[in-house]
Parts: structure tokens; sequence; C-alpha cells
């Protein structure tokens, strides 16, 4: 059952090869229909999720490549629940914003689907070669999207982007493999499932060079200060569309992998190193909150806008205590809604007033009141207004940071660093929008946003204000296994001595 | 002849043929430096097939002559082409696999 | 019965979205009483309470936290949705929606000619609602949430001519620095957690007497980072500079939120944690000298505007210090009893103030007013009323309070005689400015030709009337108050009486009054000379001692100047640049390797006996 959320998208994308290029209404119907099936599936996991149980559910596991112990082993539990009914719901909005691309339709959509089931992919995979697969899978749609249907410098942009996370993902594979080689010298026995090499104990040292490895990876993925450069081109360059799904769904995927790989498996090498991540993450706070003050371009600011708030659930996932991983966990699908609705914004601004620039953006509120009102709540927000749902992962997070033991060394400074960004963050913001939708307008014969549209933003705006009202459903389904993950850290670290006997 | 006496001329045709091949430009005398490496193998396989009592030598040494026939065949044909299309005789200039 | 005061929060928040969604459609008038009725009735639910209250026996406690349901449980950290009915929180329930109801029948007929008329209800009735929310808080999260709401509707009506450049600035400054208060309160947040392991209000302040020693570093910490909060809130120096700017919001928005109830919000977040503050002594010392040297320092920058807006809200600004200054030395339920008075002679104020205004077609300068007496007698007796009590003239409510608060800032237990003189000091200069206005604006030759200034409509008049004569009666509900609040304070507060003092203080407000009623009255060359004798400390408190510019130049361009420095060099020039430079050295290193690959057929010749001979000596050597 779950396997169809992967398989759903990526079959439809390879069967729009065989539809004509012009049947503009059959590839909408596959595309939407291919997405709102996902997250229909994703809806029905969500319902049917055990939220007591803090282990994988809806298990499915293959023979892949027999020869290698190498199967195809999916699940879901607390931490990726989330992410797949984001990722599913995303979907849905960047296919539907998608529709207005007039050339190389039929591609376009395929590209997307195969985005969106690489990684969907990513966040379900239990088997390391099966993640690392699907993690690959993510990159190839994206070259191309941006590659072809970008703006401005994209084959820069897009070249940067894909040799950059390669790297990145080249030295995931090496310890990958050299994960599979320990545990083959502890216990002869070859396997890449994710689950039995948790149980692995793996000697200090080898851990900080495995840890960095994936670290570096994930960390370029998320991104984390100062391995994030690649960000604003790509962010720049690339169709909205295709940002929605970026930013709101495969940006977490990183931070995803910090919680599924680092953490269970190399509690040590987190342990010595996470005082230093913990601060190159609320760098990335501070710095991409900074320079966002400075943009013009709308589209670059909210992309600054990205680094900061990402910078914020790695600190969470790194203060590795109860309220900050369930703070980040909530905060990344936090940052998927609020982010790619701000995304939406700036593509219907951009659409109507052909420009992107703040220097000559001015009085829109008077011909898009409607427009107004909902850029106003996605902006509060953004820069985390209490009451809404970023602030409830913001004060989570930092509530973790402050009492965490792994960063008792630099905690005050690390909440400081926070502070400081969200007081950036409501000045950029302020910016964008005040000088964006206020102020005497410059023309008066823009149109407001349509129906059509304002139900693309609807959602996000429904989820700000539930999450920030009520809480409490999206983090129960998430504590166990946060609580499980934390715990078998310690069990790991107990079990030093005896080796990886201890099932 | 003793084998040293051998092994001494061999390696030394060898060496001169190796040195010509390297030194010269012109594809011709190029091509007689790579006859005569081939020939100084064969005259050290022969010898030896003598020394070792065995007809392995011989037999070689005849792979290659057979060997070294086709090439120059495959070769010259090559060089001729090469100079009824760019008239050059200096093997320098033919450099457009340069990387 | 206590659930009913969900019910207080409820129905602003329904005006809110009712008329955020449907405002445009309907009538004028429906707006009008939509907005005002759901204020109404929070008001009539306030009385509700207030009877609960009373009515509560003295075994259940002081009051009754209700909750709606479990808001997060997240680890450690758990919260519920939940409000605190006690008597604080019903004082606080009662000013806002009592004077916020006068306010929204004021605003029906003030904005009458503004096109955005529902907005402007829409905005209200959300800023009730959060400053509800704000009092009613059971916990230190939703208090900050309230906070931050009301922060929000601030920035909203501030800027709401949002066309005029100037205010969308004030609004971004004002909004601004909230967040940065909300920070601050954050921080604390923080640090209550770590050292109570919950945010309730009721199980910190039980608590707290025996963790901690008074004085104690966290303590400390805690009681300053809330009075970052609260000074930010209160536009208490040195982060008051966006009171002033904030005059930029229609005047109905001057006289609820900068006045009455926003501003006060500083003030009841230390009555609220005064069990924290009592263990902090050195902050409660801070707060006193704070509160003073603002009363002193708006004082002085009163006398000069000519904005008569800006005069009120400096007085709002010295008013607020000399909260905090009671607040600071401990008599909780005078700072209270003053936060009351306050409400209504500043609404009083604004609204009379609002009542010119409108009438004049928009002007507020008063050196362009003047002679309004008998155009506007209704306007003109509540304005001279609530001067009257601003300047604390015997028997009007601000005397009482603010009588009271001078005593104590000598007689208390933490008061010392520096306080009571800058007080002293103050309450003249506030005499002096407030009826300086008075005689500007109401008194002699008209100097506003064009305008045909007339008397307001009902709607306007008749919050001015009810506001009139809460700021005359209002000072005999002094004993009442203190009793009411003693509850939450453990203890009534002392009441000192001191014949001499309290003569001083009568003789230095009178004082003022004559001042302002000589220079302003008799001789208009005299305010010249004056300005020309002192040119200098004229400058300087006509460009509010040149902060504005400080900030500026100290904070908001070096911020900007590094975002933009930050892009310049760290990242294009930085970051970007190695990232880039890997690439691109990858690039040179192949070039350079690529010499090797000639295409000429003898040195590839040359490299193969080369590495023959290489093995051969390998081969020989190994």
């Amino acid at each position: 059952m779950l396997s169809l959320i992967i398989f759903i998208p990526l079959f439809a994308a390879l069967a729009l090869i065989f539809v004509d290029r012009d049947n503009n209404s059959l590839i909408k119907t596959m595309g939407l229909g291919a997405t709102s099936g996902v997250l229909l599936i994703s809806l029905w996991v969500l319902y049917s999720f055990d939220s007591s149980n803090p282990g994988m559910q809806f298990v499915q596991n293959l023979h892949w490549v027999p020869a290698l112990h190498i199967n195809y082993k999916i699940g879901v539990d607390g931490i990726s629940l989330w992410m797949i009914v984001l990722t599913a719901f995303l979907g849905v909005i960047s296919i539907i914003m998608s529709m207005n691309q007039k050339k190389g339709f039929r591609n376009f959509i395929a590209l997307m689907l195969a985005l969106e089931a690489g990684t969907l992919g990513v966040f379900l995979a239990l088997d390391t070669i099966l993640f690392y697969v699907f993690w690959e899978l993510m990159l190839v749609p994206t070259y191309f999207i941006i590659g072809l249907w970008g703006e401005g410098r994209r084959v820069y942009a897009t070249m940067k982007f894909v040799i950059y996370t390669l790297v990145g993902s080249l030295l995931m594979l090496v310890a990958i493999i050299s994960l599979t080689m320990v545990h083959y010298g502890a216990t002869h026995e070859v396997t890449f499932d994710l689950q039995v090499l948790s149980q692995t104990h793996i000697d200090p040292f080898m851990q900080i060079w495995m840890f960095l490895f994936f670290f570096v990876a994930f960390a370029i993925k998320v991104p984390v200060f100062p391995l994030h450069s690649w960000l604003p081109h790509a962010y720049v360059a690339c169709p909205i569309p295709a940002l929605i799904l970026l930013t709101g769904a495969m940006s977490k995927t990183g931070a995803y992998g910090f919680l599924r790989f680092c953490l269970p498996l190399f509690p040590d090498a987190v342990n010595s190193m996470a005082l230093v991540i913990g601060f190159m993450a609320a760098s990335g706070m501070v710095y991409g909150a900074w320079i966002a003050i400075a943009q013009k371009d709308i589209k670059a600011l909210v992309a600054y806008s990205s680094i900061s708030h990402l910078g914020f659930i790695v600190l969470g996932i790194f203060a590795r205590n109860g309220e900050g991983i369930e703070g980040s966990v909530l905060q990344m699908v936090n940052h998927g809604i609020i982010a790619s609705a701000l995304f939406l914004i700036v593509g219907f601004i951009e659409i109507r007033m052909g420009t992107r620039n703040l220097g000559e953006l001015r009085g829109l509120s008077k011909a898009m009141p409607v427009l107004y009102g909902t850029f106003m709540l996605v902006m509060l927000a953004a820069l985390g207004l209490p009451g809404l749902n970023g602030f409830v992962g913001e004060f989570l997070i930092l509530v973790g940071v402050w009492t965490s033991q792994l960063l008792s060394g630099l905690s005050g400074v690390l909440v400081l660093m926070g502070g400081l960004s969200i007081v950036f963050a409501s000045i950029y913001m302020l910016y964008m929008f005040q000088g964006s939708m206020q102020e005497k307008p410059n023309s008066e014969d823009t149109s407001d946003i349509n129906a059509n549209e304002f139900k693309l933003l609807l959602p996000a705006c429904f989820l700000i204000v539930l999450i920030g009202l009520y809480p409490k459903p999206f983090i129960d389904r998430v504590s166990p296994s946060v609580e499980s993950l934390l715990h078998l850290e310690k069990t790991v670290n107990l079990d030093a001595g005896k080796g990886s006997d201890s099932h | 002849m003793g084998q040293e006496f051998v092994l001494l001329v061999s390696s030394t045709v060898f060496c001169v043929g190796a040195c010509g091949f390297i030194i010269r430009k012109n594809p011709l005398i190029m091509f007689m430096s790579v006859e005569l490496m081939l020939n100084s193998v064969n005259f050290l396989l022969i010898a030896y097939s003598s020394f070792l009592n065995s007809l392995d030598g011989q037999i070689f040494a005849l792979i290659i002559m057979t060997v070294a026939a086709a090439e120059v065949v495959v070769g010259l044909a090559i060089i001729l082409t090469i100079f009824r299309t760019r008239h050059e005789m200096d093997v320098d200039q033919i450099n457009a696999l340069k990387g | 019965m206590f659930a009913s005061s969900w019910l207080i929060l409820l129905f602003p928040l329904t005006g809110f979205i009712f008329l955020s969604w449907y405002g445009k459609r309907i009538s004028k008038a429906f707006v009008g009483f939509i907005g005002c009725g759901t204020v109404g009735i929070s008001f009539l639910a306030s009385l509700v309470a207030l009877s609960d209250l009373l009515f509560l026996p003295a075994e259940e406690g002081v009051g009754k936290v209700e909750v709606l349901y479990q808001w997060v449980s997240a680890a450690n950290f758990k919260l519920d949705l939940a409000i605190l009915v006690d008597p604080l929180s019903v004082f606080m329930f009662l000013i806002v929606t009592g004077v916020g109801f006068v306010i929204h029948v004021y605003s029906i007929g003030y904005m009458q000619d503004d096109p955005e008329y529902s907005r402007f209800f829409s905005y209200l009735n959300l800023f009730i609602f959060s400053m509800l929310v704000l009092v009613a808080a059971a916990d230190f999260f939703f208090l900050i949430v309230g906070w931050a709401l009301v922060g929000l509707a601030s920035y909203l009506l501030i800027g709401f001519y949002k066309e005029k450049t100037s205010a969308v600035l004030a609004a971004r400054k004002a909004f601004v620095m909230n967040v940065i208060g909300d920070v601050g309160m954050v921080i604390a947040a923080f640090m209550i957690f770590e050292s109570f392991g919950t945010l309730n209000f009721i199980d910190v302040f039980d608590a707290a007497p025996e963790m901690f020693r008074p004085n104690d570093d966290q303590i400390l910490l805690i009681t300053l980072l809330l009075l970052v909060g609260a000074f930010a809130k209160s536009a208490q120096l040195p982060l008051h500079t966006w009171l002033p700017d904030a005059m930029e919001g229609p005047t109905p928005v001057s006289a609820l939120i900068h006045a009455a109830t926003m501003v006060t919000a500083g003030v009841y977040l230390i009555a609220r944690c005064h069990v924290l503050y009592e263990l902090a002594p050195f902050t409660m010392y801070l707060i006193a000298t704070v509160g003073v040297l603002t009363a002193i320092f708006a004082g002085t920058m009163g006398m000069v505007q000519y904005d008569i807006k800006r005069v009120i809200a400096y007085s709002t600004m010295s008013q607020l210090g000399y909260m905090f200054l009671a607040m600071g030395i401990g008599v909780y339920s005078l700072g209270m009893f003053h936060l009351m008075t306050h409400a209504f002679f500043k609404a009083l104020l604004f609204l009379a103030a609002g009542s010119v205004i409108h009438a004049l077609d928009g002007e507020q300068d008063i050196r362009k007013m003047g002679g309004l007496k008998n155009i506007m007698p209704l306007t003109h007796a509540t304005f001279l009323i609530g001067a009257l009590a601003l300047a604390g003239f015997p028997l009007t409510s601000g005397y009482f309070s603010k009588e009271a608060i001078i005593l104590s800032s000598y007689h208390a237990e933490m008061g010392n005689f520096v306080f009571w003189a800058i007080a002293l000091i103050t309450a003249g200069m506030t005499a002096f400015y407030i009826f300086r206005v008075y005689f500007a604006t109401f008194i002699g030759k008209t100097r506003s030709p064009d305008a045909h200034p007339h008397e307001s409509p009902l709607t306007m008049a008749l919050p001015l009337v009810f506001l009139a004569v809460l700021a005359l009666a209002g000072g005999f509900l002094g004993p009442l108050v203190d009793a009411f609040l003693a509850p939450v304070f453990g203890h009534e507060a002392h009441h000192f009486h001191d014949g001499i003092l309290e003569t001083i203080a009568l003789i230095v407000g009178i004082g003022g009054i004559a001042t302002a009623a000589l220079m302003y009255q008799v001789s208009k060359d005299r305010i010249e000379l004056m300005k020309e004798v002192f040119a200098p400390l004229y400058d300087l408190l006509f460009h509010k001692y040149y902060v504005d510019e400080i900030y500026d130049f100290l904070i908001v361009k070096p911020t900007k100047a590094i975002g933009t420095f930050m892009e310049e060099k760290a990242e294009k020039q930085g970051v970007d640049f190695a990232v880039d430079q890997v690439g691109f050295q990858v690039k040179e290193v192949s070039r350079g390797i690529s010499f090797w690959q000639t295409g000429r057929v003898r040195t590839y010749a040359l490299n193969m006996v080369a590495g023959m001979v290489i093995i051969l000596l390998f081969v020989v050597f190994m």
C-alpha cells in the first residue's frame, strides 16, 4: 500500500512519455490524478497511523538484489509521517501551479512527478542503498527543470546545484558502504537494512568520519551554512511550481537524514560535534536573515529567508532532546507550508506585475485586497508571530536548545542568535510586505488574484492558523518515534562494551 | 655464440629501433624503426629457442612476422592517405587528437 | 460559572472575523453596530466575571483557571489553552472593554467619512481581542501570544492610512521594537521553563519564593528579560521612540491603544509577576529609576511639541513612567489605580483632541488653533476636565492616583528623595504643557480662519461626557480598587498622608498651570524671547534629544549596511567564490594535465618507453 505512494507518480511520469505532446488535457488529468491519488493515500496513512506505536508502520520488505542483500524496504514512523503528507500536499499544489507552463508542458509535468516520487521515496526508504537511489533520483529531474525551464543564469545554477549535491552524495555512498562493512566485520552478515544497522556498535573514531560524510551530504541538501551557496542561485533560477517542491519537500530530506541516520547511528560523533554544528546552524539563521534584509528581488529575499528558517530546524535537531526534535519536525512542516505559500505569492505578483524588484512594486494592496490579506497572514507566520504555526515550532526548538545537555556550553549564545534572526525576520518581511503592498501605487491597472489562485493559498492559510491554535495532534504523532530515537541512542551507547549482539 | 652476446645484440638493436622511433619525424623512417624493434625481438626468440631446445620461440617468431606484415600494410595505407590529403611528411603536425 | 469568561474573548474575535470578511458588503451603520456591540457584550461578560469573583468563597483561592483543551505536549513541555480569572485580570477586562466600548462608539462618528470604515472596526475588534488574551492568559506562553497579537493590532492600526509613507514607516518601527520586546520575553520564558518546569502562572508563583534567594542571578535575568518586553510595549526608555510616531494612526487608535490599554501592558506584566519581582529588588529599583527618568524625559519633550497629539503622547509616556515608578517601589495597587484613572482622562484628552482635529478638518498644529472655547463648548469643557485630571488638580481622579504615587515615592520603604523630587518636577511640567495646549487651542484669538469648526456629533460627544464623568469621579474608586486587588498582591497598599508634601505638590501643580496661563495668555512675544534665549536647549528638546537620529546612526544604518556588505563580500566574494573556485581550480588542473596529451605519436612513444623502463627498474630492484 505504501509503495503506491512512490510508484503512482513514477509510473505516471513514465506513462507521460507515450502521451502526445500537445494533448494538454490528458497531461493535466494524469498529473492531477497522480498527485491527488498520492495525497489521498497519504491521508489514509495519516488516518490509520497508530500514534502510540513508536516503531515503523506499514512496512513492506521485498528482495531486490539478493546477491548483495539489498532489499526494497519501506516504512513510515512518526518522523516521516508528516513529511509524506506534506510532500503529497505540495505535489498537488505544484502541479496545479504548473498548469500555466507553455512550452514543453508534457515533459515538465513528467519531471515534476518524478521529482515528487524521488522525494517520497527518500522519506520512506528503510534500506540504505534504496535511500541512496531515491536521493539521487531527486537530482535528475531537478537538473532538467532548472536547466531547461528556469530563468536567469539557469545553467550555471543547475550545474552548481547538481555537482555540489553530488559531491555530498558520493561521500554518503562511501559511508553507507563502510557502514555495512563494519557491520559485516562484527556479525559476518551483509545487510543494508537500516533498522539492523542501527543496532551496530561502531568504534568512536570510525563514527566521526562516517558521521561527517553523512553530515556533509545532508548539510548540503538542507542547506546548512556555510554549505549553502548553491541555494540562492538555484532558487532564483527555478520556476515557481518546482520551487514549491524544492523548498517545501526536498530541503527537508536533508533534515530528515540527520534524524534518520546521523542521530541513531553515530551517537558519540554527535556528542562531540553537536556544539560546532549547532553554531553553524545558528550562524546560518543570522546570516540568511541579515542578507535577506538587503535584498531587492523578492524571490531572492524569500530564498535567503529559507536559509534562515532551515537553520532553525537543524539547530533543533542537534539539541537532541524531545522538545528540540519535535519542534524541528513541526517546523519542517511549518516551513514547507509557509515557504511554498510565500513563493506562490511571489509567483502571483510576478505574473501580474512582470517584475520582482521591490523598487518597482508599490501599493499593490489597493488593487489586490484578497492577496493583501493572505499575504499578510503568510508573512506573519513567516516572521514567527506568536499565535501562528511558525512561532510554535520556533519556540519549541529554542526551548529545546536552551535546556539541551548537548549544547549546554553555548545555549545562551545560540538562543540569542535565534532571537536576533527573529528580529531580522520581522524587518525583512515587513520590507517585503510593506514595500510591495503599501504606500501609493504606481499604476492601478492590475487585477486581484482570482478564485483559483486563492484556492491554492487557502489550505496554507488554514493550516497556518490551525497548527498555531492546536498543535497537539501534530506533535502527538511525532512524539513516540522521537522518544524511541532518543532512547535508542542511549541503548547503543550503553552497549558500547558488548558489541552489537544486543538483540 | 653465447647467450650474453645474443641478449646484448638484441637489446642494442631494440634500443636503436626505439630511439629511432622517438627521434625521427619521417613516418617511413619511424616504420623502419618499428620493424627493427620487431626484428630484434625475433632474433632473441629464435636464438633462445635454440638455446632452450624448444620450438616455441620459432613459432612465436613466425607469428610476429605475420603481425608485422599486416601492420605494415595498414600503416603504409594510413601514411599514404595522410600524405595525399595533407602533403605532410612530418609526424608532429598530425596532432588533431591533442587534448 | 467562570466558563462564561470565555465569552469575553470570543465576541471581539467573532467581530474581527465577521467584519474582515463581510465588512465591505454591509452598511456602515451595521458595521458600527457589530463593532461596538461585540465589545459591549464583552463588557457585560466582564461584569458577570466580576460578580462571580466577588461571590467566590475565600477558600477557593484568589481566582480560577479555566482550561479549554491541552494545547501541546512535547517531551517535558506541556501547555493548556487556559484563562485565568482573578481580580487583576477582571480589573483589566473591565478597563479594556469599558474604555474600549466608549472609544468604539466615538469612532462611529470620527471615522464616518473614511472609505475603509469596516477595516477600521475589524482591526479595533482584533485589538480588543488581543489585549484580552494578554490579560486573561494563565501562563507565560499565551501572555506572549497576546503580547504579540497586540503588537500586530497596533501595527495594523498605526499603519491604517497605508498610502501615507510616514504611517507605513511608523507602523514598521513600532512592530520591530515590539518584536525586540517579544524576543526578550521569549527568552525569559525559556529560563522560567528551565527553572520551574512549567510556564503556568500559578505554579511558577507558588514555587518561586522557595526556589530563589532574593537577587539570585537566575531570577534577576528572568525579571530583566521580562522587563525588556515591558519597556518595549510601554514605551519606556530606551525603547520609547515608536510612541510619538504612532500618532500617525487615527485618533481613536491613539486613545485606545496608546493611552488606555496597550501601553499599560507592561505595567500589568509587572503586577502579574510581582512575586518574581519581589525576589529581585535590584530589578525593582531599576524599574523605578527608569520609570521616573522616562517621566521627566517625556515631560521635557512634551513642553515644546506643536502637534496636539504628540504632546498628549509624551504625557502618556510620562504617566506610564509614574506607573512604573509605583510598581518599582512596591505599591502595586496604586500603580494599577493610576492605570485606571489614566485610562479615563488620557482617553478623554485624546478623544477631545480628536474632536478638535475633526472639526478643523485634520489640523493638528496648536499654533493654528485657538479660540475654540465658544464654538465647541462641550469639547472645551471635557478637555479642560481631562487636563485638570492630568495635572492632578484636587478632587479629580488624577489627583488621587498621582498624589498617592508621589507621596509613596518619598515615604515607601523603597522610595527615596530623588524619586520624589523628579516625580514632583515632572508633575509641574505636566501641568504646564497640558495647559499650554489648552490655552493655545481653546482660548484667545482664532488662528484658523479657513476652517469652519463645529461641535462634534452625538456619537463623539457622548463618549466625551462619559469619560469626563469618570475622570472626575474615578478618584473616589480608589479604596475600592485597593480592596479588590489586595488578594492578588497579598496586602493592601499603604496610604501615606503627609501634609507638607501634599501641599508642595499642590503648589507645584497650580504653579505649572499658572505659568502656562502667563506665557500663553498674557504675552505671546515672551514665547519667542524664551525660545531665543534657550535656543540650544529648545533644539535638543524639539528633536527629542536626537534619540531617533542616534538609533538610526548606531543601529538601523549599520544593520542595513552589514546586510549589503554580507551579500557583496561574504556571499558573492566569500562563500560563493570559494565554491566556484573549487570548480574553477579543478578545471585549471585539468587544463594543466591536458598538456600531456600533445597529440603527437612520438611523445606517446616516449611515455611508453619511459614507463617500461620504470617498471623494469621496479622489477629489478624490488
